[in-house]
């Protein structure tokens, strides 16, 4: 769907997910009955209204069961990740068709320059986070190195790719600024290296002209996925350059003032229903990307 | 190379009472150094004939594997293999894996770095079996050995690039315990978000470094909060990254109202570590996993226990980098006599990296030798000791300690006292530290 105004062909929630949905403080009260499996029943969530909850979880925990981890969402952040095991798995099923769509394969090295505790990193392994089952790694037969995302890891980051020679380098927005500065201090790039970095910078998708410049700075061939920490959010850039190609387990709308705005379909113990991002988007489109991609494409 | 396979951690976890995670930990010692001989020799077998590193390195050195009828002749005749060996082996070749890894012909799962506390960060190779089997194993043994209990609420922070931290998130998975996590990384910037995570969360466990554990105590005096209070619930700490004091360990106890408190030891170079029991006299040693000699630091022969010198490991199962006599630069004493909470293991009390010690005729003083004296002051405590030696006095050098002239001088009269020696001792209010409270050297490409 293109807009969050109600419509015949409005999507329907899957009912596990709109049970759990009715279970968190933030969604109170739910709608009622057989609405409660329609999205545009659902109140639009800014995130405000997370920091306002009486809760750590943004008041989107369902309650019922104890969280296996907790996770910080996000540096400064009083907000909290509550996940079990079938969340962890589903972010993993997420970060793993980013992976694919980029055009990893079995036997790759991945670098990652971010936190721990970022999604890029915490769902690309099962060695990386407890109670996941197999992270993006185990489901490619990839194996992962991370650098630490502090800024000041850039030259050990440097170091990693001179000595392991990994197929694909994803990066923070701080790791890709502090790697950049490095490089421009080295008066060296990122070529022969790494055969792509790939950049994923929380709410703050980049232009054209933006890649372009970025592909200057690290002097290799730059991706971008599309990220939305506050509602777990990855998606992989269209190979043609058109969009985004939103993975499976989410459902889009162009929100108010054309957010976008995010439901995600796998995680139950703290439901994301209709989570308005500060991502703006021109436009969200099935079935019609002219690459041949047969699900939805969200373009800026 | 049967005897080589991979142990498979017990399905069923222990009752929450019993001390131990498996029962190798209390079987026979002498069954089990069978055991472990057994597999020395199939590892240096292997080494020989897989492992390009070692097959050229004993080469040079006229070793062959079947050279070593008995423990004596390992420790005299294979030789040692230091971490500047596998950087320089790394720059020679241009490539992280420099002919160590014992993976069999199958891919990595995961590549760690060591943290680059000599300048250069070096690389080790994981496979999924050895991650799922002997790693698992050792640290279900040591989160066990560390009071960490099935459905505990722990707060720890998994950095992805650390073997330690690997090894945290399987047996946290394991444990069926629940990891709670505050953003970022272990440096000064998040050390307020732990804290915040402790008092949101309340867990009853925390896997933290020891600087995190002093800028969390920091953040509770900036806030104006009673760290007794503050850390509520909290029982115990296991704390990586430092060798701690008993007076540090008794005050922190106290201050943040634990149950006990226990230091994690090892070396991420050869990828062994063992737990701390309640005993706390040193770090217990899985040795159907690793080998651990301590020898002389000056001609590398084996020393008995009770002996400093430089910890050596051998580790006795493949699937990942294998080390075989590598020296980890770190002192240590190999302990004597049964440890009271009954495991057979052999224990091995870590002081350091060799470099930031002093080398003197008949004895090796280290920084944690002048901390067990000086973690008595508040002022001194935590402070990063540096030692120097003129031919006629130690000077000892704190920083990151505020102190008056009068605590400096008794203080120096202790040290004095304890080490038989004259002291020259110093301090200065801030020191420098890297993410584990090291003092880093810049890292080389």
């Amino acid at each position: 769907m293109s807009t969050s105004t109600p419509r015949p062909d409005v999507p329907t929630l899957p009912r596990r997910l709109a049970e759990a949905a009715a279970c968190a403080p933030i969604y109170r009260p739910p709608p009622e009955g057989r609405k409660a499996r329609r999205l545009d029943a659902w109140p639009l969530v800014e995130m405000s209204a997370l920091l306002a909850a009486a809760d750590p979880f943004g008041g989107r925990w369902r309650g019922d069961v104890a969280p296996q981890l907790v996770v910080q969402v996000g540096e400064g952040l009083p907000i909290y990740w509550g996940l079990r095991d079938g969340d962890l798995q589903a972010m993993a099923d997420v970060l793993a068709y980013c992976w694919r769509q980029l055009g990893i394969r079995r036997g790759d090295v991945v670098a990652i320059y971010d936190y721990g505790t970022s999604a890029l990193v915490m769902f690309a392994s099962r060695a990386y986070t407890p109670h996941l089952r197999a992270g993006a790694a185990e489901r490619l037969g990839c194996t992962p190195i991370c650098g630490d995302g502090l800024p000041e890891m850039a030259p050990r980051t440097v170091h990693l790719l001179t000595y392991l020679r990994p197929r694909y380098l994803f990066l923070g927005e701080e790791g890709a600024e502090a790697l950049a500065q490095h490089l421009q201090q080295r008066g060296s790039g990122l070529a022969g290296l790494v055969e792509r970095a790939v950049l994923a910078f929380d709410e703050r998708p980049l232009a054209a002209d933006e890649l372009v410049r970025w592909e200057e700075r690290l002097g290799v061939a730059v991706s971008q996925l599309l990220r939305a920490d506050l509602c777990l959010f990855l998606a992989p850039p269209c190979p043609r350059g058109l969009g985004f190609h939103v993975p499976p387990l989410y459902l889009v709308e162009k929100g108010p003032a054309g957010h976008l705005t995010v439901t995600h379909l796998g995680i139950l113990s703290c439901p994301v229903i209709r989570h308005v991002t500060d991502v703006v988007v021109s436009g969200i489109e099935e079935g019609s990307c002219p690459c041949g991609y047969s699900g939805t494409n969200v373009r800026l | 190379m049967r005897i080589l396979r991979h142990q498979r951690p017990p399905l069923t976890i222990p009752p929450n009472e019993q001390e131990h995670f498996d029962a190798w930990e209390v079987s026979p010692p002498q069954e089990r150094r069978r055991q472990a001989w057994e597999r020395l020799l199939a590892v240096l077998d292997y080494a020989y004939r897989r492992l390009p590193f070692y097959r050229q390195l004993w080469r040079r050195h006229g070793f062959h594997p079947g050279h070593v009828p008995t423990p004596e002749d390992f420790a005299l005749r294979v030789p040692l293999v230091t971490k500047r060996d596998l950087i320089a082996a790394i720059r020679a070749q241009g490539a992280a894996a420099v002919g160590i890894e014992a993976l069999g012909g199958r891919r990595p799962t995961n590549i760690v770095m060591t943290s680059g506390s000599e300048g250069f960060n070096t690389f080790a190779f994981l496979g999924s079996t050895a991650l799922e089997g002997d790693d698992l194993l050792t640290a279900l043994r040591e989160l066990w050995a560390m009071k960490v209990r099935p459905g505990m609420r722990v707060l720890t922070l998994g950095t992805g690039w650390h073997a330690l931290s690997l090894r945290d998130a399987l047996a946290l998975s394991r444990l069926e315990a629940a990891s709670v996590s505050p953003w970022g990384s272990y440096t000064p910037r998040f050390y307020p978000a732990f804290l915040d995570a402790i008092l949101t969360f309340r867990p009853q466990h925390m896997l933290v470094t020891a600087p995190v554990l002093q800028g969390m105590l920091a953040e509770c005096h900036r806030r104006g909060l009673a760290p007794q209070e503050a850390f509520q619930g909290l029982r115990y700490v296991g704390c990586a990254g430092e060798a701690i004091t008993p007076p540090l360990r008794r005050w922190l106890r106290q201050e943040m109202g634990l149950v006990d408190f226990y230091e994690r030891g090892g070396s991420s170079d050869g990828m062994f570590g063992g737990p701390e029991c309640f005993a706390h006299t040193g770090h217990h040693i899985s040795d159907d996993v690793h080998y651990v000699e301590v020898v002389d630091v000056r001609t590398g022969a084996p020393l008995p226990p009770g002996r400093r010198g430089l910890v050596v490991v051998t580790n006795l199962t493949l699937g990942r980098s294998l080390y075989v006599r590598f020296q980890t630069g770190d002192v240590g004493e190999m302990k004597e006599g049964p440890c009271p909470c009954g495991r057979t293991m052999p224990v091995l009390e870590l002081y350091g990296r060799l470099s930031d010690c002093l080398v003197l005729d008949d004895a090796i003083i280290t920084p944690y030798d002048v901390r067990c004296l000086t973690d008595a002051w508040a002022s001194l405590r935590w402070a990063a000791v540096s030692l120097s030696w003129d031919g006629q006095a130690i000077s000892v050098r704190l920083e990151g300690a505020d102190a008056k002239a009068g605590e400096l001088a008794e203080a120096q009269d202790a040290l004095e006292a304890a080490l038989g020696l004259k002291v020259r001792l110093s301090a200065v209010p801030a020191g420098l530290q890297g993410w584990k409270g090291q003092r880093m050297r810049a890292v080389g490409g």
